[in-house]
């Protein structure tokens, strides 16, 4: 049996809830993010950074009623680390 | 959430749990079929006791439905803004109701050629209404899983087989009776089942 190695930006809980509620919806607001996760506002900053700079998320900052909004969306390299992850936590599993 | 590492299972679970998470926000309150609803039933009723009074264009009062869409897109606009996320069924939703409202409007005109060329349309139009109306209420209501829709919507398309049978004075009621099994009655559930998602999620 090969285990594949898991990604390491994706084999966190955070930045994983994030992929997962990302990978379910078109966007999200940072708002909807932090209610789902229940992360505080500081860590899921940095771990949307995080994913950022791996280029799996897409962040765009604007402004919605002058305040500031922050939009969050999956990128089709997120989708395909997303999905290479799950593949390699079913080598993972007993059979 | 901590920044444990995680065993393959748990993060199963996290995934799972977060998808259904996603999953469950619902993003229909149900005020739009509510809105259409009743000003189409209006219009139904309105008519027929306009045409019932010899009123020389009862069909006037369907201009009325060129403000409420007007209202429409002010209220689209009002409402994305507020959104906080856009499922993918909130985008395919939103694209066949667009593409229903394009075939309304081009039905109304393509009515419109055929009467002024002398051809009876509208004798018949109200059941191709009715059919065009069950399939956005159809389509909207397996996406959702939202069963009194669909059922609103095979009400349209029972009624569009019983119309023809009906004298052409009456044609305004099976009209009228769609707009209260498909949109009004599944209109009101939604803003129940909205508001207890509300609710839940600030409880």
């Amino acid at each position: 049996m090969d285990f594949k190695q898991l990604d390491p930006i994706l084999h966190s809980q955070l930045r994983l809830a994030i992929m997962s509620l990302l990978i379910s919806v078109s966007e999200a607001e940072f708002t909807f993010l932090k209610e789902k996760t229940s992360a505080t506002a500081g860590n899921l900053s940095v771990q949307l950074n995080k994913l950022k700079e791996a280029g799996y998320v897409e962040i765009v900052k604007q402004f919605k009623n002058n305040y500031p909004q922050t939009m969050c969306r999956i990128t089709p390299l997120g989708i395909k680390a997303f999905e290479e992850y799950v593949k390699a936590l079913q080598t993972y599993l007993p059979k | 959430m901590t920044e444990e590492p995680l065993s393959s299972a748990e993060s199963l679970r996290l995934i799972e749990s977060m998808i259904q998470r996603a999953k469950n926000q619902f993003n229909e309150d149900g005020f739009l079929y509510l809105f259409w609803g009743w000003l189409i039933l209006f219009c139904c009723i309105a008519e027929f006791i306009l045409a019932r009074m010899h009123f020389a264009y009862p069909w006037l009062i369907w201009l009325l439905t060129w403000v409420a869409l007007a209202y429409h897109i002010i209220y689209i606009r009002r409402k994305r803004r507020k959104r906080v996320v856009t499922t993918q069924s909130d985008h395919f939703l939103g694209m066949v109701w667009i593409a229903y409202i394009i075939a309304l409007f081009l039905m109304v005109v393509l009515g419109n050629i055929y009467e002024a060329r002398g051809q009876h349309f509208w004798e018949f139009g109200n059941s191709l209404l009715l059919l065009l109306y069950g399939i956005p209420t159809f389509t909207t209501g397996m996406v959702l899983k939202f069963k009194p829709l669909w059922i609103g919507a095979l009400g349209c398309w029972t009624l569009a087989m019983i119309a023809p049978f009906l004298p052409p004075d009456y044609h305004d009621l099976p009209l009228a009776l769609a707009m209260i099994i498909a949109w009004i009655i599944p209109g009101y559930l939604l803003k129940v089942q909205h508001r207890k998602q509300t609710w839940t999620s600030n409880s």
